[in-house]
């Protein structure tokens, strides 16, 4: 006797549909796992076993063989339990035949017939969706999760025992949960964070509000107890939210890589802050068995601070080259290749030289400070379009978070309504040849910006940055024209800083 | 490229003049034998300036070190140095620029490279002047050698000009042993927050000349007489704004935020006189701060 239902296993941050086959047959009773399981998988068995039997389910003494299809492709995780143990007792004759026609059940066992959650339950509930499966079964506790994917019918399991009896027509389905409001900020969090807090340091507040206004990325290079790591904490206080589709794309990434805190939809901009003891594949993405997403997809959507740049390891920071450029990154692997999403802006701190000191203390020597500034490359550096130097200079208080982000808010608005229709969203994801359409100058304008690359001895990948920061520029002082001054601030904001 | 190679022994054409009386007056005793590689060997028959200074130079001390270089070689002033970055290398470039005559004296063997990145300018160097030095090939740089090997740059200079010196650096010890020889040391003033100054003003405290035009260095060598190309003093710009940013700079560097907290002025007006300043080449930008010049 034979059953099958389809499942689902991660693939990267997608999910990937499983048809779990299970054959019941006369014969020494036995139960193989074939179609390239992990350990997780192997074990199953155990679990499968006491959970029939906790649930007062049969299990069956005869020979079982599990197979998950497609065969070749290696399945992870713990998340096909519930689907194999419905079809061993369908096979088994528990549960009419044809009861799991059309079902999508994801779900992993506990010994006592519990259901537990799955990890990225947002993106296998979409994959099933995707291949029409009419009812989509999923642990209590990821119900919140799967509600946000548009157009699934979801219902609840919690326990093995009561998801038969509703599958047999027994009972009535529990209430699946109605949909999660949306999620601001990480809960409980210490004392809100406030632009306020810093004084002075105009130019690189003001460089701040452009990264988070046009997606610019940002280094900021000064002595220590200056301001920078203050400054760059204070990035997410002014951070536009989320909008719905990116909302649910963030959500889905972070559930994927098991780090989503509660069921609610994330519209506050994710913000990760790895420490410069981060390995590559932590930064970019990898695993040997399952294929996570790194911190730059973690980070899709949102911003990625890395505090002391130069100390990451030097292959880490190169590693980065590619996600900054395309906005995707590749990671392959022997077994698979695999593309995650990764449109983040890069907010990076720097020391000027490795003793941290200021100038006037400061003992590196001058072969000291080169090396330490080799360990960041030219092609990296490039890519920073927002480049300052922070330096201890005045005390006046600057403007609150509120005030900066309401300026953000409409640099945002203006771009959105510029932008729309084009692949790009934000002024720095702008081609060098969509700059004249998008980036157009007065003759005052150009007359400065010529002149400033001439100053500076530009070549056309520079020019080209100065061009985008100055659009955002006249964007937060809501502006249509791009103004002189823009472009002498935009030049300001990229300096050489070693 | 193989230069052609020089010799020269203690005697009447031995470019340490008067090698004898300054072997007692320091610890170590002036070398017997000067090797020396370069195609200029005329380089030595004219008088000698020695312009040395800080690695860490800032770039108002490279762009100085540059222009006296290129008034005492116009001048036909043979620019003595010791090859370094920073200081050093400037002077040797701008005799170069220049098309004078230049002589780099090494700590190490004729035939190594330190540093590395001045492979280039060594090649000049052997090209339009000499490369000289008392070790032999193959000679490593150890930390020792340099402040031994600046007795030697003391000693082939008729005067000493120290451009930008830290408190406890190797162009205090050149100023020192050449003071001692008995020649003439000038050093350029700077600002007491300027580090890369203190060993200058140091040295003016011991009793160095200020070198307030580089035509000072003709007198010392018995040169009188005017030669064009001196330190004309610096016209402030004569628009308002871009005179209180000058002033705001007042010789030093400093951020944007900085002088816009020393100015005062709003925004859009403190832009446009940076922006003239900077394409009229009053300021420029370098490691992220402005610099006047």
């Amino acid at each position: 006797m034979l059953a099958a239902v389809r499942s689902a296993v991660l693939e990267g941050v997608d999910g990937r549909i499983v048809t779990v086959e299970v054959h019941v047959s006369r014969g020494l009773p036995g139960y193989t796992v074939v179609g390239l399981p992990d350990a997780a998988g192997r074990e199953s068995r155990e679990r499968v076993r006491a959970a029939l039997l906790s649930s007062g389910l049969e299990y069956p003494q005869k020979r079982v063989t599990v197979n998950l299809a497609p065969a070749s492709v290696r399945k992870t995780g713990a998340g096909l339990e519930l689907a194999v143990a419905l079809a061993l007792t369908c096979a088994a004759g528990g549960l009419p035949a044809g009861a799991l026609e059309g079902l999508g059940v994801l779900g992993e066992l506990g010994l006592d017939g519990t259901v537990r959650p799955v990890v990225g339950a947002i993106a296998l509930v979409d994959a099933l969706a995707r291949v029409g499966a009419d009812h989509i079964i999923v642990p209590a506790e990821n119900a919140a999760e799967a509600a946000l994917v548009p157009g699934a019918a979801v219902r609840v399991a919690r326990t093995l025992g009561e998801l038969h009896a509703c599958l047999k027509g027994e009972a009535a389905w529990p209430e699946p949960p109605g949909p999660p409001r949306p999620q601001l900020g990480e809960p409980g969090g210490d004392e809100p964070l406030d632009l306020a807090d810093i004084r002075g340091l105009a130019h690189a507040r003001h460089a701040l509000a452009v990264a988070a206004a046009g997606a610019h990325h940002l280094l900021m290079v000064g002595p220590p107890g200056v301001g920078k790591t203050m400054l760059a904490r204070r990035l997410p206080t002014v951070l536009a939210p989320l909008e719905r589709e990116d909302a649910l794309e963030v959500t889905r990434i972070h559930s994927a890589a098991g780090v989503h805190r509660g069921p609610a939809l994330r519209i506050d901009p994710p913000f990760r802050q790895p420490h410069h003891s981060a390995s590559m594949a932590s930064l970019i993405g990898g695993g040997s068995s399952r294929v996570r997403p790194g911190e730059v997809s973690l980070a899709h959507r949102g911003a990625l601070m890395l505090d002391e740049l130069p100390e990451f390891p030097v292959h880490a920071l190169e590693s980065l080259r590619q996600p900054l450029e395309e906005r995707v990154v590749r990671v392959s692997r022997a077994s698979c290749s695999i593309e995650f999403p990764a449109d983040f802006l890069l907010v990076a701190c720097a020391n000027p030289c490795p003793c941290g000191r200021d100038a006037t203390t400061c003992r590196c020597s001058d072969v000291q400070r080169t090396r330490y500034a080799r360990r960041l490359s030219a092609p990296l550096l490039d890519r920073f379009d927002l480049r300052v130097k922070v330096e201890r200079a005045g005390t006046e208080p600057g403007e609150s978070s509120e005030v900066v982000r309401a300026r953000v808010a409409v640099a945002v608005a203006r771009q959105r309504v510029r932008l729309h229709g084009t692949p790009w969203r934000r002024n720095s994801h702008l081609p060098a040849g969509a700059l004249d359409r998008f980036c157009s100058l007065s003759n005052d304008a150009r007359e400065a910006w010529l002149g400033q690359c001439q100053v500076r001895g530009l070549t056309g990948r520079g020019a080209a940055r100065i061009r985008r920061v100055a659009r955002t520029l006249a964007d937060l002082d809501d502006r249509a024209e791009i103004a002189a001054g823009d472009v002498d601030r935009a030049a300001w904001m990229r300096e050489d800083l070693w | 490229m193989s230069r052609r190679r020089h010799r020269w022994e203690r005697g009447a054409d031995f470019p340490i003049r008067d090698a004898d009386l300054l072997d007692e007056m320091l610890d170590a005793a002036m070398p017997l034998v000067l090797l020396g590689e370069g195609d200029r060997a005329e380089a030595f028959d004219a008088p000698r300036v020695a312009i040395v200074g800080t690695r860490a130079a800032t770039p108002m001390g490279i762009a100085d070190a540059h222009e006296i270089a290129a008034f005492c070689a116009r001048a036909g002033i043979t620019v003595v140095s010791g090859l370094a970055i920073g200081i050093d290398g400037a002077a040797h470039e701008g005799a170069l620029d220049a098309d004078g005559l230049t002589v780099g004296v090494v700590a190490t063997g004729l035939d190594v490279v330190y540093p590395r990145r001045h492979e280039q300018l060594y090649e000049r160097v052997r090209e339009r002047g000499l490369i000289v030095g008392e070790n032999g090939y193959g000679t490593q740089p150890l930390p020792w050698r340099f402040p031994v090997r600046n007795r030697i740059i003391a000693a082939l200079a008729d005067a000493v000009v120290v451009v930008e010196a830290t408190v406890s650096g190797g162009a205090r010890i050149t100023a020192n042993d050449a003071a001692r020889f008995g020649r003439d040391v000038y050093a350029l003033p700077g600002s007491r927050r300027n580090p890369a100054a203190a060993g200058c003003n140091a040295l003016l405290l011991d009793g160095a000349k200020p070198l307030l035009d580089p035509a000072d260095i003709l007198f010392a060598l018995g040169r009188g007489g005017t030669i064009a190309g001196g330190w004309e003093p610096a016209r402030p710009p004569a628009d308002p704004d871009q005179r209180a940013v000058m002033r705001a700079l007042a010789g030093d560097s400093a951020t944007i935020d900085q002088i816009e907290h020393r100015v005062g002025l709003p925004p859009d007006r403190l832009g446009a006189a940076l922006r003239a300043l900077e394409f009229a080449g009053h300021v420029e930008r370098r490691r992220g701060l402005w610099w006047p010049r």
